[in-house]
Order: structure tokens, then sequence, then C-alpha cells
């Protein structure tokens, strides 16, 4: 379809302040887990946000692979309301809004849940279905009518469609790329970072996942997917800042499964374990959100 | 492609669940019979890993006359990748589906791959442009079946119903499911751990609900992604490792299920 007058413009999202995005070149390093916790972390951690109670979303770009309804345990949810005007309302849980191609599935038949249901579209259509979740949502708080301070949005893996599109229509105020240590991902990782760089997004940081695991029995670090030292160069290549490095942590997974994420299990852990690890991971986490909020008040 | 035997697709629904890593084993392992003409292609345009896997990330495709020349790791095992195309390693391929499907179609079309026995094919995750691109262009020539990998945990499991319900779309024949980063050993104190807990029965559960077959699981060993980032076979490096026992039972299972054994 030819495109009348000049080169389109990108604005801002309704009812949001500030745009986060999540991401990483590579697939299955944790962009959602990171996301969703990373959102519980700046709602917890105010100490740089603009006000006391910050409002924060989560919006779900991954349309081919919706992974936030299971990480917020809203997985056989009715559909989503929509406004007088329309507009699509958020879903609750947590205290989190969120939205997510997954609340907008059919049904697989004879069950509750949209949760197997594949979709297979070609590029137009996953553009349509980008525009309507960034366009088309309605973040205001239902008492009082306040906006978002901030939008976390949970990119999906690659450098295609989606960013492109994201890149093309919204202001996005800054990046968070994650990555585990291997070489094979940071490889797909100078990607996303190149790809944030041609679309003008302005990136925070990069995050290092899944760094090291510690037996639980014998207490010894083990660096299952290689030495921290590739990323930390990548990071330095680039001249972009390390935010944290997070442990491999079997709870992260299991609150992921659960659908309460780990930011908001207690030091004690959701089931009387706890896991080696765990305090240095929601502390890195909080650093990460002290981070993205001054980044985002400048 | 008529002169290609079997081909096989290797996918999951979910990224990072070790596709291209799984690939890069396989082919190995079919490349061992030095009689056995191997062939292995990545489309994943936007994150191409098997060159580096496979040690050869600073090669070039060159054209003949008969089509591009695959790159050969050895005599019996020759690759192809976008990865070979890219001006550099850093560069970001930012490309919608249109153009991505028409390098798709010219690997697959204009490859000259020679006489093959086996030709893999690892795929980027997902259900969309280029694995709707890869079924058609490969369906006439016909697709002998599917390898779907997942990980333990359930935010994996969901994503790999969908790629199974995907290939009962478009009438793929699953050859089984292969779970990967299942457990860890501690090679202090031999403890096992699960990292990624199968909260929900793991990858064996879902093999039985959807009715497909479980292939194996296969245990982290930190030495697999040491190697895939030097670009030298697991399998030959380590072959006393529980992985690499794991990896050539299910190897011979696929083998079983083409009917190759």
């Amino acid at each position: 379809m030819p495109r009348r007058g000049g080169p389109i413009q990108k604005r801002s999202l309704p009812h949001v302040t500030k745009v986060l995005a999540v991401a990483s070149g590579k697939g299955g390093v944790g962009k959602s887990t990171v996301a969703v916790n990373l959102a519980f972390s700046l709602a917890m951690n105010a100490e740089h946000a603009p006000r006391q109670r910050p409002r924060v979303g989560i919006l779900d770009l991954d349309i081919f692979g919706p992974s936030i309804p299971k990480l917020m345990a809203l997985e056989n949810v009715e559909e989503p309301q929509l406004t007088d005007a329309g507009a699509i309302v958020p879903i609750v849980n947590h205290g989190l809004p969120c939205m997510s191609m997954g609340f907008l599935l059919p049904k697989a038949p004879g069950t509750d849940s949209s949760a197997d249901t594949a979709v297979v579209w070609r590029g137009l259509m996953v553009q349509k279905a980008v525009q309507q979740l960034l366009f088309d949502v309605d973040w205001r708080d239902p008492d009082g009518g306040a906006g978002l301070d901030v939008l976390v949005i949970d990119m999906p893996p690659g450098t295609g469609d989606v960013p492109l599109t994201l890149g093309q229509l919204v202001n996005v105020d800054g990046a968070v790329i994650v990555s585990t240590p291997q070489d094979v991902a940071l490889t797909d990782v100078r990607k996303g970072v190149s790809m944030f760089q041609k679309i003008s997004v302005p990136i925070v940081g990069l995050l290092l996942n899944e760094s090291y695991f510690i037996c639980p029995s014998c207490t010894t670090p083990h660096e299952l997917f290689g030495p921290p030292a590739a990323f930390r160069a990548t990071a330095a290549r680039f001249g972009v800042d390390v935010l944290g490095e997070l442990p491999l942590v079997p709870g992260v997974s299991r609150g992921g499964d659960r659908g309460v994420p780990y930011a908001l299990h207690s030091a004690n852990g959701a089931d009387g374990t706890t896991d080696l690890g765990g305090k240095e991971w929601r502390q890195t986490m909080a650093g990460v959100a002290g981070q993205v909020w001054q980044f985002l008040s400048k | 492609m008529s002169s290609v035997k079997r081909k096989i697709l290797v996918l999951s629904g979910k990224g990072g669940v070790g596709k291209s890593t799984f690939t890069a084993q396989l082919g190995w392992a079919f490349a061992a019979d030095e009689n056995v003409q191997t062939g292995i292609m990545d489309v994943d345009i936007c994150g191409p890993s098997i060159p580096t896997i496979l040690g050869i990330a600073s090669e070039q495709v060159h054209a003949s006359s008969s089509g591009w020349s695959p790159v050969y790791v050895q005599d019996n095992l020759g690759v192809m990748s976008v990865g070979f195309m890219l001006p550099s390693a850093k560069d970001a391929i930012m490309w919608r589906g249109p153009k991505k499907n028409g390098l798709i179609s010219q690997f697959l079309k204009d490859v000259d791959w020679g006489d093959l026995d086996y030709l893999v094919v690892d795929t980027p995750p997902g259900t969309s442009d280029e694995h709707l691109s890869i079924v058609q262009y490969l369906k006439e020539s016909g697709i002998d079946g599917a390898v779907v990998i997942t990980t333990p945990q359930e935010v994996a499991l969901q994503d790999v119903r969908r790629e199974i319900d995907f290939c009962n779309k478009v009438g793929i024949r699953v050859l089984g499911l292969v779970e990967n980063m299942s457990g860890f050993v501690c090679p202090n104190c031999k403890t096992e751990s699960q990292i990624f807990k199968p909260s929900t029965g793991g990858g064996r559960r879902l093999a039985q609900d959807m009715g497909v077959e479980f292939l194996g699981a296969v245990p982290l060993d930190p030495r697999i992604g040491k190697s895939a980032d030097y670009g030298v076979s697991f399998l030959d490096e380590y072959p006393e490792s529980p992985a690499s026992i794991a990896y050539l039972d299910i190897i011979d299972k696929i083998k079983q299920q083409l009917g190759d054994v």
C-alpha cells in the first residue's frame, strides 16, 4: 500500500509516560522473565522514581510465543474487556496491569486456555496485531484515571518485524538488553544492540542472566554457560553499562511456572526452601530497577 | 532437492533451548560414518548460530555455475547459513517477511548440495514467515519429519505445544521431542539439581499428552556450551559425558523413526 505524505512520525503511547523495552537478539535468555521481574522491581524500588508508588505496566509483544500470561498467572482469564471508546482494558494481577497476544487468542476447543494455539501468520498480520497492542490499550487506572509512569515491553527474540514496527512507530525511552554468557548468545546480542542503535533507541545497559549456578549441596559455583568475560567485553566494546549479573536460581523458573514472579517472593522462599543465590538475585534486580529509573529521569 | 534422501527440521516454539546446538551434534553424528553425506542448513536469518557452533564463522560462500557451494566442515558434512552472507557478525539483519522468504527460497533452490543422505534444517524460534516458507518450499519434495526441542519448564513447554500444533496444522510428521538442559550433576559432589524445574512433568509428560515420541533427555554439561563457542564437536571431545551418551541415544532413535536402521 503506497504511503501518503512524509515519513512515519513516531508517537507516544496513550497514557504512558515512559517506554522501556526489554530485548535480546537471542531467544531463550530470559527476556520475559526479566521483563516481568523488572516491572515489579520498578514498582517496589521507587527511590529514583518520579513518585512514591509508581504505576508500572507490562506489554508482551511476543506474538508467536507470548509467555506473559503464564508468568503472571493469568492463563485462564476471560477475553479482555473493551472501554466505551473501543480500547482494550489491561488485565491485572499482583497489582500490575498487563496485556499480551496470549489474551487475545482463541481458546482451543474443550479447554479454558489459549495457551496451546499456534499463531501462524505472515508479517503484515503481525504488524497489525503489534499496532493494536501498542496503541489500542487503555492503561489508565480504573480508580482515578492515572496513566503509567513506565510501560515495560517484553520484546520477542530476533531483529525482524516487531522491533522494526516498534522502532518506526513509537518513542522508546530506553532498552535493557539481556544476554547469557555464551559467545553464541553474544553474537546475537551484538546484533540486538546494533538494531536499537539503527532505530535510535537509547540503551540503558546490558544485563547478564544465568551467569552461574551454586550447587545446593556443596555450594560450589558453576559457570554453566561460560565465564562472564566475553559478556563484559561486549558491553565495553559498545560503550554500554553492565546493569547487573544474575545468577541461576531455580526459584526463578519455578516462580515463572507458578505465575508468581521471584521478585515478589519473600526472603524465605515461597515453599520454605531458600535458594542459594536468591538474595543476590533480588538485590541485583533491585539495583537494575534503580539504574533504570535514573536513566529514564534524565 | 531430489538428490536429498532425508530432510529433517529441528524446531522449537521457544528460543534458546538448544536447537542449533542439537542440529550441530546431529550433523556430526550422521557424518561420523564417512559414507553418509550430510548437509546442515541454517535458516535463522536474525540469529544464525550454526557457523559459530561448527567453527566456520569466518568462512564465506562461493558461487559456482551449479549454484552456491556449501562450506564443508568435513568432506561429508556441508553447511549453508545466512551467517556466511553477512558482511560482518555484528550487523543486524532487519528484514520483513517477503525479503526473508526470498533468501530462504534461494537457499533451498540455489545451493549445490550434491547428493545428500541427510539434510538437517535449523530453524529460528516461533511459527512465522520463515517456518511457513520452509514448509511450503520443502513440501513438494517432502519433509521426512521434525525433531522438536524443549527445556523442562512449563514456560518453554507452552511454546512447544504451539509448535507441535503448527506441525499438525501444516502436515509435518513429528519424529519426537527432546528435553534439553534436563538436570545438572555437580562435578564436585555429584548431586543432581533440577535448575529448570519440570513443574508440569517436563518434556516426557508433554510428549505423552500430545502423542509424540519422547526421544530423550539431555543433561546440562557446561562443556556443551564451551564446545559450541569454540566450534568443536562436543560428541568428539567429550564422548564419556552423560550428555554425549544421551545425544547418541536420541540420534539412534531418530534413525529408527526414519526407518534407517
